[in-house]
């Protein structure tokens, strides 16, 4: 008996030193020290006149592979202007476009600018990563991917394909860090981005919306794309007869369905504030749980972002471009309260937000964006809006 | 030893002291006096460590915690829907499963076997993959006039993995119960049916009282899984107030709700416990 006690008492004490050992405290950083950098530009007077042409060929590359076959064709980029002393490239569009003055202050370009790792940007997403907003395969080593990759599923951010990687190459090159300077982090659980304590990456950006009181624990930088919500839902119902909510044409018509969306979205948000059914509205663990729930009929409609609903709808559902697809967008909102606004994430006091925001208001007022814009995500292909 | 018995002056009333002759009030002034210096020094070593404002703002947010508060109690009634529902039912499949097991003699071994199939794979599977088969496999099927309720399969699969570890429970206790009870009742004359329903079974669950309600608590948590499918209940409720304030604080809210619903629930059980030893061994010590 005595053995038996012993030895139950060594295999308590293993696992408790086990568990402790596991969780083991990463080190409280001792007063955090945040450098917010000075915003004004009065300090490199000539600094700005090498770097305006850099962003301006990064929508060329881009336009030059528009197809979804991951060829390794993308053509190096110049070389940045990181010194004064490099002449600026320009441009070899065909339309020449009038190079404005650099929006983004030295402080906030490469050679000077403080990052997780020196010189370099650390970059991350969640995994796994969804069109349009990523695109590329997992399976291709792209260059400046790090050998073996990193675990990406369904998309590579590596790639640059994708609205969401296209904007935050063209968000980094506008700050003087060219793709070989990129790391790319996979995030798996969407709370990461805002765990407290300080974060593994740069800046993250997932399709998160700008919200104010997301805002008070994160910094966000100024919004990258406005998205609107929309309702997908089968377009006939388990015994084949038309679903009633294809004829639904406004807000207060949806009332009587059982909508569901993703439990982290704005969409949820939109269901119980704007639409307020009578119908206890589902919230979603992920994606596929959503897409499983819809095509079982336990959920009658499904809020998601448009695009979202035409990546489900086209990629994952069936027979979309036939007269009688598996799935119909049922219509789309334009509830300004509503309309989502996407921003980056960034570590809450972070020295970079103002850099961000800096090439951020560069690229859209270079024309970067749009062309980002046009070339990843879909038109409205006229999708009626809820009144 | 002064005091107590030692004085013999008839006027002063002798101090009531403990077996160990320790004066009644102090024991409690020591648990005081030791708890609150232990605490204190913990409290303080947390409060003063470098990260503690990070974690009060993101884990203890009172303005978060007071604001998510009514929400998520609201979203409980939705747990407390399931968990009273699905308790019911367990209690009953799993002692039909325990009864099963326990049947006697080569005839009965179709039922033997299927009780412990039953168990094993039950228990051996994780919960959350056995509700995402089941509730969103069985509707996958679409067939007709089976209905596909979320609600309605969440309950049927938290029935079905929980009582097989309540089985288990009640197994436990009618072994615990001496083979003379059954052999005396046989002797009286009653079947092995009414023998089980009347001597072995009462003895047998009011042993196992205190583990039944250590499933059901387990249950009580458990009955976050049907958030999962969609249904939002206090688990969920309190992931999308986190997500949309970026702040943990509601998940100390819903820990708080569950644990206002645990707790007096165990004291009272205990309560039970002590009421119905006393009842059966009144006088003995």
């Amino acid at each position: 008996m005595r053995i038996r006690s012993i030895s139950a008492l060594a295999v308590v004490a293993a696992l408790a030193l086990a568990a402790c050992s596991g969780t083991a405290a990463t080190p409280v950083p001792t007063a955090a020290v945040v450098t917010t950098a000075p915003v004004t530009p009065t300090t490199a007077p000539a600094t700005p006149t090498a770097v305006p042409a850099t962003p301006t060929p990064t929508p060329v590359t881009i336009t030059a592979a528009p197809t979804a076959t991951p060829v390794a064709v993308i053509t190096p980029e110049p070389t940045v202007a990181a010194t004064p002393t490099a002449v600026p490239t320009v441009a070899p569009t065909d339309t020449p476009v009038p190079t404005p003055a650099s929006l983004v202050s030295a402080e906030c370009m490469a050679g000077t600018v403080a990052t997780k790792n020196t010189g370099r940007l650390t970059l991350s997403t969640d995994n796994p990563a969804y069109p349009p907003w990523w695109g590329g395969d997992p399976n291709t080593q792209y260059p400046n991917e790090t050998a073996g990759g990193d675990g990406w599923s369904v998309s590579d951010p590596y790639s640059m394909m994708g609205y969401e990687s296209a904007t935050a190459y063209a968000v980094a090159a506008a700050m003087g860090f060219t793709p070989d300077l990129i790391d790319w982090i996979p995030n798996t659980v969407f709370e990461n981005a805002f765990k407290p304590g300080p974060k593994d990456f740069d800046f993250h950006l997932a399709q998160i919306s700008i919200r104010p009181a997301r805002a008070k624990n994160v910094d966000f930088s100024d919004s990258y794309f406005d998205a609107n919500q929309a309702v997908l839902a089968m377009t006939k119902l388990k015994d084949g007869s038309p679903n009633p909510i294809l004829s639904v044409t406004t807000i207060a018509g949806l009332k009587s369905f059982k909508l569901g969306a993703g439990v982290a979205t704005t969409s949820l948000d939109l269901i119980e504030n704007t639409i307020q059914p009578d119908v206890a509205p589902q919230a979603l663990a992920s994606n596929a749980v959503a897409l499983r729930l819809l095509q079982n009929h336990q959920i009658d409609g499904l809020v998601v972002d448009l695009n979202t609903a035409f990546y489900m709808r086209d990629a994952q559902l069936e027979n979309f471009d036939t007269p009688d697809p598996e799935a119909t967008i049922v219509g789309q909102f334009n509830v300004s309260a509503q309309v989502d606004q996407m921003g980056i994430v960034l570590q809450k006091g972070s020295s970079l937000t103002a850099c961000v925001d800096q090439a951020l208001a560069q690229i859209k007022a270079d024309g970067t964006l749009q062309a980002i814009y046009d070339q990843w995500i879909s038109g409205n292909q006229n999708i009626p809006t809820f009144q | 030893m002064s005091g107590g018995a030692g004085s013999l002056d008839p006027n002063v009333a002798p101090v009531p002291r403990t077996r160990r002759g320790r004066p009644r009030g102090t024991g409690i002034l020591i648990a005081a006096l030791s708890t609150l210096v232990v605490v204190g020094v913990l409290g303080y070593l947390i409060v003063n460590s470098a990260g503690w404002p990070v974690l009060q703002s993101n884990f203890f947010d009172a303005a978060t915690f007071f604001d998510t508060l009514p929400k998520i109690v609201k979203a409980f009634a939705l747990n407390v829907q399931i968990f009273l529902v699905t308790e019911v039912m367990v209690l009953v499949f799993a002692l039909v499963l325990a009864v099963m097991r326990s049947l006697p003699g080569p005839a009965f071994f179709p039922a033997r076997f299927f009780a412990i199939a039953y168990i094993d794979v039950f228990r051996g599977l994780p919960s959350v993959m056995v509700v995402y088969l089941l509730a969103l496999g069985i509707p996958a099927l679409q067939l007709p006039g089976v209905t596909d309720d979320v609600f309605f399969w969440g309950i049927v699969t938290l029935t079905l993995i929980w009582s097989a570890y309540v089985a288990e429970v009640y197994r436990s206790g009618i072994e615990s119960v001496h083979a003379s009870q059954d052999a005396a009742a046989r002797s009286l004359g009653l079947s092995r049916a009414q023998s089980l329903r009347y001597v072995v079974l009462p003895q047998a669950v009011r042993r196992v009282i205190p583990a039944l309600l250590n499933d059901f608590i387990g249950l009580q948590k458990d009955s976050a899984l049907v958030g999962f499918l969609g249904p939002i209940e206090a688990f969920k409720r309190a992931q999308i107030e986190t997500d949309a304030t970026f702040s943990f604080t509601p998940y100390i809210a819903a820990a708080v709700v569950f644990l206002a619903i645990t707790i007096p629930l165990t004291r009272y059980v205990d309560w039970l416990i002590a009421r119905n030893r006393r009842q059966r061994m009144a006088g003995a010590t």
